[in-house]
């Protein structure tokens, strides 16, 4: 058990360092943070004062170790940008992607298992053919696109919601969280169904698999013929037997949607981590792209963590092997 | 849960007053102007990084000693006066009974501090290279700064625009301090409330502003990157006025009754910088490929063949969707700085095939066109649209684009054959573009920074060195207007247009375009006021 955590770790720990060394050479490979800040209008000198006031005059090694040895005091540097903390910066946004990223996924659970599960259990009805062709157009149709569809539709024709932006917040244990609010709710909603129609599309047609599958099986005849009820014989038999590959999806779509909601937070300008790292890159500020993707890496790290934990717990197999 | 009668009772009195309260408030409503901006500003400092939507915030909440007003002309603003007294004096009267936000007296002093603040704020890109070339302010009186500059600056008051005048109690005050909306204590038409960084900025008016009196009470600026989400956001009521509208969507927007639209030309020039500066380039080829040996864009012939065999009308017309007007140079002509008489080169494919043959060319050759594709209007169609007309003379021409932080180092490096790039002359005068993208490259001295042509003529260093030396107004405007004639007949830059900025507001208010593309509220008013 230990060596197979400590082994974990230490993978974790090999990845983001490999992680900030590419990111550092990357950098200067696309082009050069300084032009990215400086007004057009900045002459020579102008341009060479604000390169030695970046660090960026030193060689690209001496560069790399400084960060480091800040790096393992916890101070990723200063944003080029905004000049704040690079980590203070993430850690502002952290909550707004943090509820949406929730919310998609309570979404994608609470819709999509119950439609795959109906989908699976009759697949015959009118209902699961429009469920089934209805999954197809989720994971097809571009997600910017159909968010500003969701904006024109819901926001400029009905009427019946904001079209951009995160709603008031309340502050919660000092950190603003929106989805206390009925107008926070509100703004919300766009946004999570935006991020988590593929994550609908895909757990529904996985719980559908599982279903058609499970069915199959000898202990769903036993179960049957003992005379349990159906709603035991699927919320308990079925159910726990196929949520292995449902929840790897789901926590995989869950660090990805964390990570990489770009697109529906520039869409629907939702202030996170999304936006945040797009930006970045966009003008290359350096400080903040290094510790976003440390942190990513990190993340990544403990949700397959909790993910294999989550296995043991599902499935007894898993647990033996995990102890002997 | 079950209530006592009593409770019960003050609980429906609440609710009765809150209904009432809100009805009332409906009545006399407060009037929001809610902007949707392009980029979010990065900093409520206003000396912190001297860009667009930095600037645009620090207006709203300070004020500066001069403005440009909205066809860049410099107009007073806190300073009533100003003039040379020598030429390395300048002298700026201020208006009297000036206050601050919070009702304390805006002195002298206080730009003394402000100018102190400014010279030392040393973050990339911020308003210190404004300053740079004051050695002294001083206050001899509570209306009067003078400040003594190391070499003649004719630019200087255009210069102080960008300087927002605080108050000298937070002269020594942090960036962080601005951004929590602590040390933003300024004279402006808007009292900061509420800033949150790369998001929005919320501000209640000024009561105490020495300008007109602003219509609104609350004004929120808010950042929505994506064109069609922010055009979506006007049209679901959830702002009132948006910039940058992408020409594409003025068709539709001009369908909506409650919608008008608002454009006005920009100072932005757009042009193509054929690389003159290298002798031989990768992006130079003959038919077959190989690089040629001599460069042509070294050759004025050539360089006059490629402005001609340019449609400007069509790019205009096709590309802009009609929103920019073809030009001969940095500014329209009559301008401060500018050269006379000058008109856009005439489209003629057939002189242009003629003057190739002249240089020496009469099969043409191939080059590769570069631009950045996420940074001025519509660059990569241009690009595209360039490549084209240069086809169908001989000058068989790839486009590519590239993002800009990719782009611009490798452009700056004169790695490219020729290149699309614009300029906004935010001084409202020519001799800050010339000198940084014409001049001859000098690190020590700032000049020839954004030198794409790789321009290198001693005559034209010449003609402009003597301009920026003349301190008499008339006379420099003439020799400004004499190294900007210079330039156009070398054909050193090919410009192609002005882009026009695009503005929709709610039909219920107007708004005053302005040519430096800042969206200040202080233009925006309730129709029939």
């Amino acid at each position: 058990m230990v060596t197979w955590f400590s082994r974990r770790v230490f993978q974790a720990f090999f990845i983001v360092v490999a992680m900030s060394i590419i990111v550092f050479l990357g950098v200067f490979a696309i082009g050069d943070p300084v032009e990215m800040l400086v007004p057009p209008d900045a002459d020579q000198i102008e341009k060479a004062r604000a390169i030695a006031v970046l660090g960026l005059d030193q060689p690209l090694w001496k560069q790399y170790l400084t960060f480091v040895a800040n790096a393992v005091r916890g101070d990723f540097g200063n944003s080029f940008v905004f000049d704040i903390p690079a980590l203070q910066l993430i850690v502002q946004r952290l909550p707004a992607t943090l509820e949406l990223a929730v919310f998609a996924v309570l979404l994608s659970v609470v819709l999509g298992i119950p439609l795959g599960i109906y989908a699976g259990l009759y697949p015959d009805q009118i209902i699961s053919r429009t469920i089934m062709a209805g999954s197809i157009l989720g994971f097809s149709l571009p997600s910017f696109w159909v968010g500003l569809v969701l904006i024109m539709f819901f926001g400029v024709y009905l009427g019946w919601l904001p079209s951009n932006g995160r709603g008031d917040t309340v502050s919660v244990l000092g950190v603003e969280w929106s989805f206390l609010t009925w107008d926070g709710i509100r703004h919300m909603l766009l946004p999570a169904l935006n991020l988590s129609l593929t994550n609908i599309a895909m757990v529904l047609r996985l719980t559908r698999a599982g279903v058609r599958e499970a069915l199959q099986m000898d202990y769903v005849k036993f179960a049957r013929a003992k005379g349990l009820h159906p709603a035991r014989i699927v919320g308990v038999h079925v159910l726990k037997n196929i949520m292995i590959p449902i929840v790897t999806v789901v926590g995989l779509d869950f660090g990805s949607t964390i990570a990489f909601s770009v697109v529906t937070e520039n869409i629907f300008a939702w202030p996170g981590m999304g936006k945040l790292i797009i930006d970045s890159i966009s003008v290359l500020d350096r400080p903040v792209m290094v510790a976003y993707l440390i942190l990513v890496v990190v993340m990544f790290a403990m949700i397959n963590l909790i993910v294999d934990v989550v296995y043991m717990l599902l499935d007894p197999r898993v647990r033996g092997r995990a102890i002997s | 849960m079950h209530m006592t009668r009593k409770i019960a009772h003050g609980r429906l009195l609440a609710a009765a007053s809150a209904i009432t309260l809100a009805c009332l408030a409906t009545a006399t409503q407060a009037a929001t102007l809610r902007i949707g901006t392009a980029t979010p500003a990065t900093s409520a400092d206003p000396y912190f990084q001297n860009a667009t939507p930095n600037n645009v915030l620090a207006r709203h909440i300070f004020e500066p000693l001069v403005v440009f007003d909205e066809k860049q002309v410099l107009a007073p603003a806190l300073a009533e006066s100003w003039r040379m007294t020598d030429s390395l004096t300048w002298e700026f009267k201020l208006r009297p009974n000036l206050v601050f936000s919070d009702g304390s007296p805006l002195t002298s002093e206080d730009v003394v501090a402000s100018i102190e603040r400014a010279a030392k704020a040393d973050s990339p890109g911020s308003v210190q290279a404004n300053v740079k070339t004051v050695v002294s302010t001083e206050a001899p009186d509570p209306l009067t700064v003078i400040m003594k500059t190391a070499t003649p600056d004719m630019l200087l008051p255009a210069q102080l625009t960008r300087v927002a005048i605080i108050s000298k109690q937070f002269k020594s005050a942090p960036t962080t301090d601005f951004n929590a909306a602590k040390a933003t204590l300024g004279a402006g038409p808007y009292i900061l409330t509420e800033y949150v960084p790369g998001d929005r900025a919320v501000m209640k008016r000024n009561d105490k502003y020495w300008g007109p009196k602003q219509a609104w009470d609350e004004v929120i600026l808010k950042a929505t990157p994506d064109d069609a989400a922010r055009t979506a956001s006007l049209l679901a009521g959830d702002v009132d006025l948006i910039e940058g509208v992408s020409p594409t969507d003025v068709e539709r927007l001009k369908g909506i009754s409650d919608v008008k639209i608002v454009s006005a030309p920009s100072n932005r020039m757009v042009y193509l910088a054929p690389n003159q500066g290298v002798d031989t380039n990768s992006f130079i080829t003959d038919k077959s490929g190989k690089p040629l040996e001599k460069n042509p864009f070294q050759d004025v012939r050539v360089r006059q063949a490629v402005s001609h065999a340019i449609n400007r009308e069509a790019i205009v017309d096709r590309v802009m969707d009609g929103f920019a007007l073809p030009t001969a140079q940095w500014l329209a002509t009559g301008r401060y700085g500018t050269a006379p008489g000058v008109a856009p080169d005439t489209y003629d494919p057939e002189l242009s095939k003629k003057l190739l043959a002249e240089a020496g060319y009469p099969d043409g050759f191939s080059i590769t066109a570069h631009a950045s594709n996420n940074r001025y209007i519509n660059d990569a169609k241009i690009i595209q649209a360039v490549a084209q007309m240069l086809s169908r003379v001989g000058i068989k021409t790839k486009a590519e684009a590239l993002p800009w932080a990719t782009f611009q180092p490798k452009a700056n490096a004169g790695e490219f054959a020729i290149v699309l790039g614009a300029w906004g002359a935010n001084t409202g005068e020519t001799s800050v573009p010339m000198t940084a993208t014409l001049a001859t490259r000098d690190a020590a001295r700032g000049r020839g920074a954004s030198n794409y042509a790789g321009y290198s003529n001693p005559e034209f260093d010449k003609l402009l060195g003597a301009a920026q030396n003349e301190l008499d107004p008339d006379k420099r405007n003439k020799a400004l207007g004499k190294a900007a004639g210079f330039a156009i007949s070398d054909k050193a830059l090919i410009p192609l247009h002005h882009e026009v900025s695009i503005w929709a507001a709610k039909a219920s208010m107007d708004y005053v375009p302005r040519a430096d593309q800042y969206t200040l509220a202080i233009g925006a008013t309730p129709s029939g006021n």
